[in-house]
C-alpha cells in the first residue's frame, strides 16, 4: 500500500511542476532557516556539558540589595573561597579563578597565552584530561604550571614540554619562573571557562599582600557539593558562614539602608549551576555567555518563518486540492477508507517535505563547514549536526512541518463527499477563510519582523551615534601587553612623537573605552566613608593630559599635570554626580582623605558626567584617579582628520620597538565604540535577514495564490473584458482582493511590533522613541511589495485576448 | 437482490427543497439487466448514488441482499460497496496519474488482494476486455472507448454482483457505445445483476426491464424479455 502512495505522490509532483517548485523553494528556505537555528540553539546547549562533575559544580555570586536596588557581584577577595571550603559543610572543593597574565616567556621569546589562576582543586572539579606529565595532581606544586596541548605545542613546537622552565608576570607582577608539570587536552569549545595555561593563584602579583583582605574583589569562585548536598543547603550554609565572618558588611549595607530581598537577605552568596553559566553572563561575568532570551528571540523568529513557509504549503495544497478531487471521489467509490486517503495524500506531502529537509541538512552542513573554515574557529556545528541528539531533534522538524503542512489539507481532502466530486462540484472557492487567513498571518508575520528591523537599526544607530560626553573621533586606543610598563612607556610615546604634527596629545587609562581589539573591558569600584557619609564611586587609573586628550572639558579645575605627580598624592578629576556625594562647597584644590586607607585624594577638576561604558549602562559616579605607580592598560593618542591613518601606522611602528614581538592591537575609538553594540548590530542583522526571507516566502505564496485564482477567473475576466472592461479595472477587480489581505495584516501587525518594540527598548536607559511614521513607512513597504507581486499577473492576465479565454470553454 | 420501498432524498439549500427522490419503490434481482430512464432531473442519478451506497436516503426502506442499509454509516457503506458494487461512469472517471493497469488494480488493493493475485486477476481483466496491449498506457493517451473500457475492467475486476453504470455510452459514438453495451451484457450472462441509468432507447434494448421516472418516482416499466 505505502509503494502505491509514494509512486502516486511521485506522479503527482512531478505533473504539478509549478507548485511542487514553489512549496520546494518555501519548505526548501523554511527547513534550512529551522536547522540552522536549531543547531545554533543546540549549540548553545552543549555548554559545559563535558565535565563529569557538572551537575554538583557551582559558580559563586553575591547579592546585594541596596536601597537604589539589587546589586550582583561575581568577584570575591582572596579570603572568600578557602573560608567556604573550611566553614560550609555541603561545599565539598572550590577554587578561586583570577586572570593571571596573558604572556609565557621562553628563552627570550614572548608568546601570546592566556594563564588562569586557579587554586588544587580546579582539575578535580572540571574534567580537563591530563595527557602528559603529573595526572594525579598537576597544581600541587605552587610553582608548577599546566598547559593546553595547543599551548604547549606553541611554546615549544616539537619539544618535550614537561619539566621545562618559563616565565610569566601574574597580576601584573615581576616575572616568576614556572616549571611546566602537566599537558592538558584543549579546551573544548563550548566551555564557559576557557585558558591556554594554569597556575596556583598563590603566585598572583598582590597575593601576598591581600590574602586576608576581603574587600578587593577580583576572582570568580566556583565551588563543588558534596554528594548528597543539594544547593539549597549550601546557599544556607554560606549565609550563616557570612553572618559569623562578615558581620561588618552586614552593619554597612544596613546603615545605607539596604532592605531584605524576598529571601530574606539583605546580603548572601548564592550559588549559580554550572548548566546555567552560559545563559547567565550578567552572573557568570565570564564573557562568551548568551541570555536565555536572545536564544528564544532567535528560536521564535526561526519558527515563524517556518511557519510562513508551512502557510504557504498549505494554501497551495488547499487550492490544489480542488484540481484533485474527482481523483479522490473516484478512490472513495472504489471503497478507499477516510484514512487511507488521508495517508496517501499525507504521504505525497511528506515526500516533498522529505526532499526539502534533506537538500537543506547537506545545504546547512556545507554553509556550517564553510562558514568554520573562514572564521577558523568557534563550535564544530557540522560535527554537531551528525550527533543522535541533533538529528533527532531535526527529524521532530521534519515531522511537525510535514504535519502543519501537509496534515490539514490532506485532512480537508480526504473529506471529500463522493457524490460532491463525481459531479464536480467541488472547486476551489474565489474567498476561503482559511486561505484568506494565512495569508493574513503570513503577512502579519513578515511586517513585524520589518518593524522590528526598522526600530532595532534606529536604536543601534542612536546608541553608535549618541554623544558619550567625550570626543571619541580621530581618537586611537592601544592596548599594552603589560600595564606595568603601560605608563613608561605612554611618557616614552610622547617624547618620540613629540615632533608628530598628527599627534596632538596622548593620555591613557585602565579603563577601555568601547570594545578594542583585545576585547576586554573592567570596571573597578570603590566604596569608602567620608565625614560619616558612604560613597560609592566607580573608579578609573588615568594618565596626564586625559581630559584634553578625551576632549573634555572641566566645569571646574584642570587638567591633569604630570608636573605634579607624586608617589603618594592622588591626582583624582570626579565627575559631578561623584562629587555630588562628597557634599563640599569646595571640592577642587582640597586634598581628601578618604578613610579606605588610601593615600589623599588631590581633586584636581570636576567634569560632567560622561559614558565611560556602553550606553546600555546608566552613567554612574566615576573618579579618575592619577598616581606614578598604578598600572595602565591602555595608551590614548588624540589626532585629527587628516592623519588619522598615518599617526596610526607611526604607532604601530613605535609600539614594535616598546613591546617587541608582541601583536599591535592600536584601534580607533569610534569604531570601538560601535563594537560596545555588536549586539544590537547582529540583532539588527538577524531580524533584517528574517524579515526579507519571511517577506519573500509570503510573496512566493500570494504568487501562487494570484495565479491559480486567475486560472479559475480567466472566463469571468474574458467575459467582462468582452463587456467593456478595461485593463486598469479588471486589474483592480483581481487585485483588491488581494490588498485587502496585505492591509489587515498592516492593521494587525502594526500594534503588536509597537507592543513588543516598546518593551525591548525599555531595557535601555536610553533609547528612541517609536513613532507613528515608521509604522507608516512599513505598512506602505510591505503594500509595495505585495502590490507588485500581484499586478504583474493581473496586468497580464487582464490583457489577455477575451478570445482566446472564452475559447478554452 | 435489491428491494426498495418509499425511498426519499432531499435537497436542502437556503431557499429551496429539491425533492430528488419521492417515496419510489422498486426491485431488482439478482441477474437481472435493468435499465432506468427519464427526463433530466427527474433523479436517475441520486437514485443510483443511493443504490451504489455512495449516498444515504432521507427516509425508505432499502434492502441490499435482504440486508436494511439506509442508515448505514460511511465505512459500512464503503465496506459493502468494494465488495459488492463495481461503477461505470459516463465522464469514465479514470485517474490521470495511474496507468491502465494500476486503475484497474486500484479496486483489488482497496480489498486487500495480494500483489500477485492482483496482476493475475488484472491481465485475466484486461484481456477479456480486448485492452491488454494498453496496460502501461496512461487514460489521457487511449481513445473513449478504450478508456469505457478500461472503466468497465475496473468495475467488474472484484468480480462485483452489481455494475451500477450511470450513462455509460452518453460520451461515446454509437460503435463504441455498442461495443460498451456488449461488454456489459456479456457481464450480464455471465450472472452479474446490471442497473444502468441511459437516455437512448436504443441501448435501453439491451436490458430486460426499464424503468421509466418522473419527479423522483417510477412511473412506468416495461418488460422486454
Ligand atoms: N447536490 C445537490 N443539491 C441540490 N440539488 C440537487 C443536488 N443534486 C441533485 N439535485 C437535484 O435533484 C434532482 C435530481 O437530480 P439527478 O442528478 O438525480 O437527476 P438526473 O435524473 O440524473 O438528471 P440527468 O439526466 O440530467 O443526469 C434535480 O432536480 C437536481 O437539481
Ligand atoms: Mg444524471
Amino acid at each position: 500500500m505505502f509503494k502505491n502512495y509514494i509512486k502516486i505522490a511521485w506522479r503527482s509532483l512531478f505533473k504539478n511542476k509549478f507548485h511542487t517548485g514553489i512549496n520546494l523553494v518555501g519548505l526548501f528556505i523554511g527547513f534550512s532557516i529551522g536547522i540552522l537555528v536549531l543547531l545554533g540553539v543546540y549549540g548553545q546547549f552543549s555548554y559545559d556539558k563535558g565535565h563529569a562533575n557538572r551537575k554538583k559544580i557551582y559558580q559563586a555570586y553575591q547579592v546585594y540589595n541596596k536601597e537604589s536596588g539589587s546589586q550582583i557581584g561575581n568577584v570575591f577577595g582572596y579570603p572568600a573561597a578557602p573560608m567556604f571550603k573550611a566553614e560550609v559543610p555541603a561545599i565539598d572543593k572550590a577554587t578561586r579563578y583570577l586572570f593571571g597574565s596573558n604572556l609565557i616567556e621562553y628563552k627570550e621569546k614572548e608568546i601570546d597565552i592566556s594563564t588562569m589562576l586557579v587554586d588544587e582543586d580546579f582539575l578535580q572539579m572540571f574534567s580537563f584530561q591530563v595527557v602528559k606529565g603529573n595526572a594525579v595532581n598537576p597544581l600541587k606544586d605552587l610553582t608548577g604550571v599546566v598547559l593546553t596541548e595547543n599551548a604547549a605545542k606553541r611554546v615549544f613546537g616539537n619539544e618535550d614540554p614537561i619539566g621545562k622552565t618559563i616565565q610569566s608576570p601574574y597580576g601584573g607582577g615581576k616575572k616568576k619562573a614556572m616549571t611546566v608539570v602537566a599537558v592538558l587536552k584543549d579546551v573544548f569549545n563550548n566551555s564557559s571557562i576557557r585558558f591556554d595555561a594554569l597556575a596556583r593563584i598563590e603566585n598572583a602579583n598582590s597575593y601576598a599582600a591581600d590574602k586576608n583582605n576581603w574587600d578587593n574583589q577580583h576572582h570568580a569562585v566556583f565551588v563543588m557539593l558534596k554528594d548528597n548536598a543539594t544547593q539549597q543547603q549550601a546557599e544556607k550554609q554560606l549565609i550563616a558562614c557570612n553572618q559569623k565572618n562578615l558581620p561588618g558588611w552586614y552593619e554597612t549595607l544596613k546603615q545605607e539602608g539596604a532592605k531584605p530581598d524576598s529571601r530574606g537577605d539583605i546580603f548572601a552568596t548564592r550559588l549559580l549551576p554550572l548548566s546555567e553559566l552560559h545563559f547567565s553572563p550578567r552572573i557568570s561575568g565570564l564573557g562568551n555567555g548568551v541570555n536565555k532570551a536572545e536564544i528564544y528571540v532567535v528560536l521564535l523568529v526561526g519558527l515563524l518563518i517556518i511557519l510562513i513557509a508551512c502557510f504557504n504549503f498549505v494554501n497551495i495544497n488547499l487550492a490544489n486540492a480542488f484540481t484533485r478531487s474527482r481523483e479522490i471521489g473516484v478512490r472513495k467509490c472504489l471503497g478507499a477508507a477516510k484514512e487511507g486517503l488521508f495517508a496517501q495524500l499525507w504521504s505525497e506531502s511528506f515526500l516533498l517535505c522529505f526532499i526539502a529537509f534533506v537538500l537543506s541538512m547537506l545545504f546547512v552542513k556545507v554553509l556550517v563547514v564553510v562558514i568554520q573554515e573562514q572564521t577558523g574557529g568557534g563550535m564544530p556545528l557540522g560535527e554537531m549536526m551528525l550527533e543522535p541528539a541533533f538529528l533527532l531533534l531535526a527529524l521532530g522538524l521534519l515531522l511537525l512541518v510535514s504535519f502543519i503542512a501537509g496534515g490539514y489539507p490532506s485532512w480537508l481532502m480526504s473529506k471529500f463527499q463522493v457524490v460532491e466530486t463525481l459531479k464536480g462540484k467541488v472547486t476551489l472557492k474565489r474567498k476561503s477563510f482559511v486561505r484568506s487567513a494565512l495569508i493574513v498571518v503570513q503577512f502579519v508575520i513578515a511586517c513585524i519582523m520589518i518593524s522590528c528591523t526598522f526600530i532595532i537599526y534606529r536604536q543601534f544607530k542612536h546608541l553608535q551615534t549618541a554623544d558619550l560626553g567625550l570626543n571619541q573621533e580621530y581618537l586611537i586606543s592601544i592596548p599594552f601587553h603589560k600595564p606595568e610598563n603601560g605608563r613608561k612607556n605612554i611618557e616614552k610615546l610622547r617624547t618620540r612623537l613629540a615632533s608628530n604634527p598628527g599627534v596632538l596629545s596622548i593620555s591613557g587609562s585602565h579603563v577601555n573605552i568601547g570594545m578594542g581589539l583585545d576585547g576586554s573591558s573592567t570596571k573597578l569600584t570603590n566604596s569608602f566613608g567620608y565625614k560619616g557619609s558612604n560613597i560609592t564611586t566607580n573608579v578609573n587609573f588615568v594618565d596626564a593630559d586625559f581630559l584634553q586628550t578625551f576632549g573634555i572639558k572641566p566645569i571646574e579645575g584642570n587638567d591633569i599635570d604630570m608636573r605634579y605627580a607624586a608617589d603618594t598624592l592622588q591626582q583624582v578629576i570626579l565627575t559631578e554626580s561623584s562629587a555630588k556625594q562628597f557634599n563640599e562647597k569646595e571640592l577642587v584644590g582640597q586634598q581628601i582623605l578618604v578613610d579606605s586607607g588610601a593615600p589623599a585624594w588631590n581633586i584636581v577638576a570636576i567634569i560632567p558626567d560622561f559614558h565611560l561604558y556602553s550606553l546600555r549602562e546608566k552613567k554612574e559616579p566615576l573618579a579618575m584617579i592619577y598616581t606614578k605607580n598604578t598600572p595602565v592598560r591602555y595608551c590614548f593618542v588624540r589626532t585629527n582628520a587628516q592623519n588619522g591613518e598615518a599617526v596610526m601606522d607611526a604607532l604601530k611602528r613605535e609600539m614594535a620597538m616598546l613591546e617587541p614581538g608582541r601583536e599591535f592591537k592600536g584601534s580607533f575609538v569610534d569604531e570601538n565604540v560601535e563594537n560596545w553594540y555588536k549586539q544590537e548590530k547582529m540583532m539588527s542583522l538577524l531580524f533584517s535577514i528574517a524579515a526579507v526571507i519571511a517577506i519573500v516566502l509570503s510573496c512566493l505564496g500570494l504568487l501562487a495564490m494570484v495565479l491559480l485564482i486567475i486560472q479559475q477567473r480567466v472566463k469571468e475576466i474574458g467575459v467582462r473584458k468582452v463587456l467593456g472592461a478595461d485593463v486598469s479595472t479588471l486589474s483592480f477587480i483581481i487585485s483588491k482582493d488581494f490588498l485587502k489581505l496585505v492591509l489587515i495584516a498592516v492593521l494587525i501587525a502594526t500594534p503588536v511590533a509597537w507592543l513588543v518594540m516598546n518593551k525591548w527598548l525599555e531595557s535601555f536607559p536610553y533609547r528612541i522613541a517609536v513613532q507613528w511614521w515608521m509604522f507608516v513607512l512599513v505598512a506602505l513597504t510591505a503594500l509595495l511589495i505585495a502590490f507588485i507581486t500581484i499586478s504583474y499577473n493581473t496586468v497580464k492576465a487582464a490583457m489577455q485576448n477575451p478570445v482566446k479565454s472564452l475559447r478554452t470553454e | 437482490m435489491i428491494k426498495i420501498t418509499n425511498l426519499e432524498k432531499y435537497y436542502r439549500t437556503e431557499e429551496v427543497e429539491t425533492v430528488a427522490l419521492n417515496k419510489l419503490s422498486f426491485e431488482v434481482k439478482e441477474g437481472e439487466f435493468v435499465a432506468v430512464m427519464g427526463p433530466s432531473g427527474c433523479g436517475k442519478s441520486t437514485l443510483l448514488n443511493i443504490v451504489g451506497l455512495l449516498d444515504d436516503p432521507d427516509g425508505g426502506s432499502f434492502l441490499f441482499n435482504g440486508i436494511e442499509v439506509a442508515g448505514f454509516n460511511e465505512r459500512k457503506r464503503a465496506d459493502l460497496r468494494k465488495h459488492n458494487i463495481g461503477f461505470v461512469f459516463q465522464s469514465f472517471n479514470l485517474i490521470d496519474e495511474l496507468t491502465v493497469f494500476e486503475n484497474v488494480e486500484l479496486p483489488l488493493i482497496y480489498t486487500g488482494v495480494k500483489a500477485a493475485d492482483r496482476k493475475v486477476r488484472v491481465e485475466e481483466v484486461l484481456d477479456k476486455m480486448q485492452i491488454m496491449h494498453r496496460r502501461n498506457h496512461y487514460p489521457q493517451q487511449l481513445s473513449g472507448g478504450q478508456q469505457q473500457r478500461v472503466a468497465v475492467a475496473r468495475a467488474v475486476v472484484n468480480n462485483p454482483k452489481l455494475i451500477l453504470a450511470d450513462e455509460p455510452t452518453g460520451n461515446l459514438d454509437s460503435s463504441n457505445g455498442n461495443e460498451v453495451m456488449q461488454l456489459l451484457t456479456d457481464l450480464n450472462e455471465q450472472g452479474t445483476t446490471i442497473i444502468m441509468v441511459t437516455h437512448s432507447e436504443h441501448d435501453a434494448k439491451y436490458s430486460h426491464r426499464i424503468i421509466r421516472m418522473l419527479d423522483g418516482q417510477t412511473v412506468t416499466e416495461n418488460i422486454l424479455v
